[in-house]
């Protein structure tokens, strides 16, 4: 025992090298906001070009002219054509804001889901969420179902329901007296799934002999983006993102085995239906109005966590930025990569996020992250 | 994603079974065209049907209109049509003999062979339906496919699948002595049931090819000169808008939507209607179907929008700003029969042509 | 020896024992009966634990050792009877007050692989950190502390899924020790232990035991629970066969009638403690 102490005291001074090197991952220590502040610069950057490109070529320095116009003191630029007020303003700017939004609810919700399923593969759609919240919206979109309540839309709220009753059959018959085994959890997730999205391909299928709008909502598109659309995912995903955000460091202990984080003062059962419900709804809202957009929700938190570790607090408002800046760029993709024409924006996260995730997969067997 | 995918290829031909979309509007002043005074275009339905009439929106009051164009040179009414021999066997004017055995190649590249003219047939098609009643033989349908709407009667024949599904089993118990088909994905299958199966794709090139199809199914069914008439009225009816509008420049330019701002390219039957009737399509650009981006409808400031619902451009912010919705000039064409390939196909040409411009076509 | 365990008590200069109660016993479970959902595994179960002593629990295999273990520390409530922890009812109090007096250190600890071992020891603090606060440089120095004291300090950068299962054992016992708690429970801490380092953390258990906690230790070797432990507890039936001190409890007849088989005991040369041997 005494040689223990003396053996670690002058061990001391060295240590807190050490922990420093601990820290780069060891966030509570020294948490590295320099790599959020450089994610935030680069999905600015990725922002503004996005709203520079499109279908209709526009300069750039009419670009920034038209946008700054809005503001007190600058006019709109002579040589801007009136259209391209429109076409910023109505079309452009909305989808890129829809995207970014959406993009960062999609991600910070997969890795919220993964962390408590504790499972890589967990990711709205596996769970079921999505195809539920996507039955939700499809049966307000299709049947007598009124869209507004007092000027307030429902969609969300509709997708919402379809989204948490997937996730809640799912959890009920995992559900046994020693747990929930993620195994039979995933399972009755793919298997609800299946079912709701059969259900809502049924409904859209019978509803509308013209195919191709229900194909697009299938696979995602933010063509038909509005502001207001904007304002009333945020409603939504602002609290369920806040909520999950603050249950970062928690999120870190749950990924023990459940009776040692709840001897170490985690009331697992609550936190668990709490986390489920945040990031149920943030994937609802995200899913109502542009459809199911897929591969976000996984990709990002694991690339996220393949290059910088396994601390919550730093994974998910980095899943944050970068599904934002995924999905901002995957719509740039799908609105001009076949111009005048468009793609589904879910074809084009599929098309780049698998061949990009395999690599990152590779290089970690690698060694190399 | 697997199943997104074949989703997308059944879609294919489904699309196929709706050929195009719907038609043009009422056109504001454009250069070159002739003034379209607008009109609504009046649901002079001679169609039983029941495809939803909407009202039409409000005319552009448009006072700056051009002087009307020369009033048309009536086309010739269509006592002599157009004269083409066409394929097929010798027509005379009056009457053709009903000959078997007919044999017809199935695209697949079997050789079919009528030995007398198939009484139960499933007609796995809208516009095959159409012809078969056009020509008087529509009680020779036993069963066709969910979508099928016109004519009115076609409401009593069993249905047997959809884009994606064919019930081959229902098939089998109906007996029928063909199975047209326009997709080759069940072929094999009916094969294997032993049922006698035609597949002819659908058209979606050319739509005057129409006619030769409306001769075919008479030949088939063993009623050539019904159908030989059905075909000449068709020639004649395409013609005399032809006629109509050689006259004139390209005019107006269009945007169809057809639903999620999905819209009909070149080689479409649409595309030909338009160049048809002299408008410039704002989504030439893209091959067959695609989803248009929103920028270029604003960029390229449409004096038509076709659709199918009015709320859904009107609804739409961004596009409050361009020609067509500014000046009301929205066609929600009064029936479906610019979407199928079928003898009604001309009648849409003709309704939409009637709305661009009243003052030419009566 | 003493000094050392107040180091892992004093460090961060706060210690939170508030729910200590004074003169209150380390631990009691009065007339206990337990199970899960129909099987009944603790039977009319009374035992009572001295604070600042180590007790063994130990008994064949099922008899309700973990059972028992999770009645103390709270998180199975009996079906009837009570159980006390530094004298709070442990089954009316919230997860996180209770993760503030009883520390547990689990059976076969899965540790999330890719976390640093100095994390792992942090998630020790949670229960004295509000949600939203992040490790204080407090927090650190007690969960340094806590690897100092089981040995475990050269491990803090390390992943833990690169530790052998030892190097995860102290840990998690390194984990508990951060909690800070009165009461320290263990469940087969030296089941994955080489030789060296079982008795090396048993003697840990009594130095922290000499700075006031209360231990609670179960284990399988008989030996190792004489020759380290103040109290033996033998479990049979689900109830307690046999409480005392090490040459009381185990005895030839006691461990027959609790294991059903026939042993030897010896008296350890100098330290006079019993030395179980088969047969």
């Amino acid at each position: 025992m005494a040689e223990r102490r003396v053996r670690s005291a002058p061990a001391a001074s060295v240590e807190s090298g050490r922990i420093d090197a601990v820290s780069a991952r060891l966030v509570g220590l020294r948490y590295p906001w320099w790599r959020l502040a450089i994610g935030g610069l680069v999905f600015a950057a990725t922002a503004v070009f996005a709203a520079s490109q499109g279908s209709v070529d526009i300069p750039f320095g009419s670009v920034v002219g038209v946008v700054l116009s809005r503001l007190p003191w600058f006019e709109l630029p002579a040589d801007a054509k009136p259209t391209w007020n429109t076409i910023l303003w109505e079309l452009r700017l909305p989808r890129v804001v829809l995207a970014a939004i959406v993009g960062a609810a999609l991600a910070m919700s997969g890795a919220a889901y993964q962390g408590l399923f504790k499972n890589p593969l967990a990711d709205p759609y596996l769970v079921g969420v999505a195809s539920g919240a996507g039955l939700g919206a499809t049966i307000v979109l299709l049947t007598g179902v009124p869209l507004f309540l007092g000027g307030f839309n429902l969609l969300p709220v509709a997708a919402f329901a379809g989204g948490i009753s997937a996730v809640a059959v799912a959890y009920s018959i995992a559900r046994n007296s020693q747990g929930t085994p993620l195994t039979t959890l995933i399972l009755a997730g793919v298997a609800i799934s299946a079912l709701a999205g059969a259900v809502s391909s049924l409904l859209m299928i019978r509803s509308d002999p013209e195919l191709r709008p229900v194909l697009s909502w299938l696979l995602g598109s933010f063509i038909s983006a509005e502001w207001s659309e904007s304002g009333v995912v945020l409603v939504y995903i602002v609290p369920s993102l806040a909520v999950i955000l603050g249950f970062a460091r928690i999120l870190n202990v749950l990924q023990l085995r459940e009776d040692h984080a709840s001897m170490l003062g985690v009331d697992v059962e609550k936190v668990k239906a709490l986390l489920v419900v945040a990031a149920t709804l943030a994937t609802s809202a995200a899913v109502s109005f542009n459809g199911l957009i897929g591969f976000v929700g996984l990709i990002a938190p694991h690339t996220v966590r393949m290059i910088w570790g396994v601390d919550y607090r730093f994974i998910l408002p980095m899943s944050g930025i970068v599904g934002a800046t995924f999905l901002v760029l995957a719509d740039l993709v799908a609105r001009t990569v076949a111009s005048p024409a468009e793609l589904p924006v879910g074809v084009v996260t599929a098309f780049c996020g698998a061949p990009f995730f395999l690599y990152i997969l590779r290089r970690r067997r690698a060694g190399v992250v | 994603m697997a199943k997104l995918l074949k989703m997308a290829v059944a879609l294919g031909a489904a699309m196929a079974i709706a050929a195009c979309g719907g038609v043009p509007p009422d056109a504001p002043q454009a250069p070159g065209a002739p003034a379209p005074a607008a009109a609504p275009a009046q649901p002079i339905s001679p169609d039983a049907g029941s495809p939803p009439a909407e009202a039409q929106p409000p005319l552009p009051a448009e006072p700056a209109a051009p002087p009307l164009p020369p009033e048309p040179p009536t086309p010739p009414p269509s006592p002599t049509p157009t004269p083409t021999g066409r394929q097929a066997a010798g027509m005379d004017t009056t009457s053709i003999p009903a000959t078997f055995p007919v044999t017809v190649m199935s695209a697949d590249g079997r050789e079919v062979v009528f030995e007398e003219p198939p009484e139960r047939i499933v007609a796995f098609d809208s516009a095959v339906v159409e012809i078969l009643f056009a020509i008087g033989e529509g009680e020779r349908v036993a069963a066709t496919h969910a979508f099928v709407s016109y004519p009115p009667e076609t409401a009593e024949i069993p249905r047997v699948g959809d884009a994606f599904n064919m019930d081959i089993e229902a098939i089998v118990e109906l007996e029928p002595d063909l199975v047209y088909v326009f997709f080759p994905t069940f072929l094999e299958d009916l094969d294997r049931a032993g049922l006698k199966a035609l597949y002819i794709p659908s058209l979606s090139q050319d739509f005057r090819k129409v006619a030769d199809n409306i001769r075919l199914w008479g030949e088939i069914v063993g009623s050539p000169n019904e159908a030989e008439q059905v075909a000449r009225d068709f020639e004649g009816r395409v013609e005399a808008v032809v006629e109509s509008m050689e006259p004139f420049g390209q005019g107006l330019s269009v945007f169809q939507d057809v639903g999620g701002f999905w819209t009909p390219g070149r080689g479409t039957l649409v595309q030909e209607v338009f160049d048809l009737l002299k408008l410039e399509n704002i989504a030439y650009d893209i091959e067959g179907y695609a989803q248009i981006s929103p920028e270029v409808i604003v960029d390229k400031d449409p004096d038509v929008i076709i659709t199918g619902s009015v709320e859904a451009i009107v609804g739409e912010s961004a596009l409050s700003g361009v020609r067509a919705v500014r000046n009301g000039a929205i066609y929600v064409p009064p029936t479906d029969a610019l979407s199928i390939a079928g003898p009604r196909f001309v009648e849409g040409i003709e309704r939409l042509a009637q709305w661009l411009y009243p003052g030419l076509f009566r | 020896m003493r000094q050392l365990a107040d180091r892992v008590e004093a460090a961060g200069g706060n210690v939170r024992q508030d729910q200590d109660v004074e003169g209150a016993a380390g631990i009691e479970a009065r007339d206990v009966w337990a199970g899960y959902g129909e099987r009944q595994v603790i039977k009319g179960l009374n035992l009572r634990v001295e604070r600042g002593s180590v007790t063994a629990l130990t008994g064949p295999n099922g008899v309700g050792k973990s059972t028992l273990l999770r009645l103390l520390s709270g998180s199975l409530k009996p079906w009837r009877g009570t159980t006390r922890a530094a004298g709070a009812d442990v089954s009316a109090l919230s997860v996180r007050e209770r993760a503030r007096l009883v520390a547990v250190v689990p059976q076969n600890v899965d540790l999330p692989p890719g976390t640093a071992a100095l994390e792992v020891v942090l998630m020790g603090r949670n229960p004295h950190m509000s949600l939203l606060s992040w490790e204080s440089a407090s927090d650190v120095d007690i969960a340094m502390e806590a690897m100092r004291v089981t040995d475990s300090d050269d491990l803090l950068d390390r992943r833990v899924d690169e530790l052998s299962g030892g190097e995860r054992q102290r840990v998690a016992i390194a984990t508990a020790l951060a909690q800070q708690t009165p009461v320290l429970l263990l469940d087969e801490p030296t089941a994955n232990l080489d030789l060296a380092y079982q008795p090396a953390i048993m003697s840990l258990m009594r130095e922290l035991a000499s700075a006031g906690k209360t231990v609670v230790v179960a284990v399988h070797d008989l030996t190792l629970a004489g020759q380290f432990c103040d109290e033996v507890a033998l479990m049979s039936e689900g109830a307690i066969h046999a409480v005392g001190s090490p040459e009381e409890a185990l005895t030839e007849a006691n461990i027959r009638k609790a294991y059903g088989a026939d042993v030897t005991v010896l008296a350890h040369p100098s330290t006079g403690k019993p030395i179980v041997v088969n047969p």
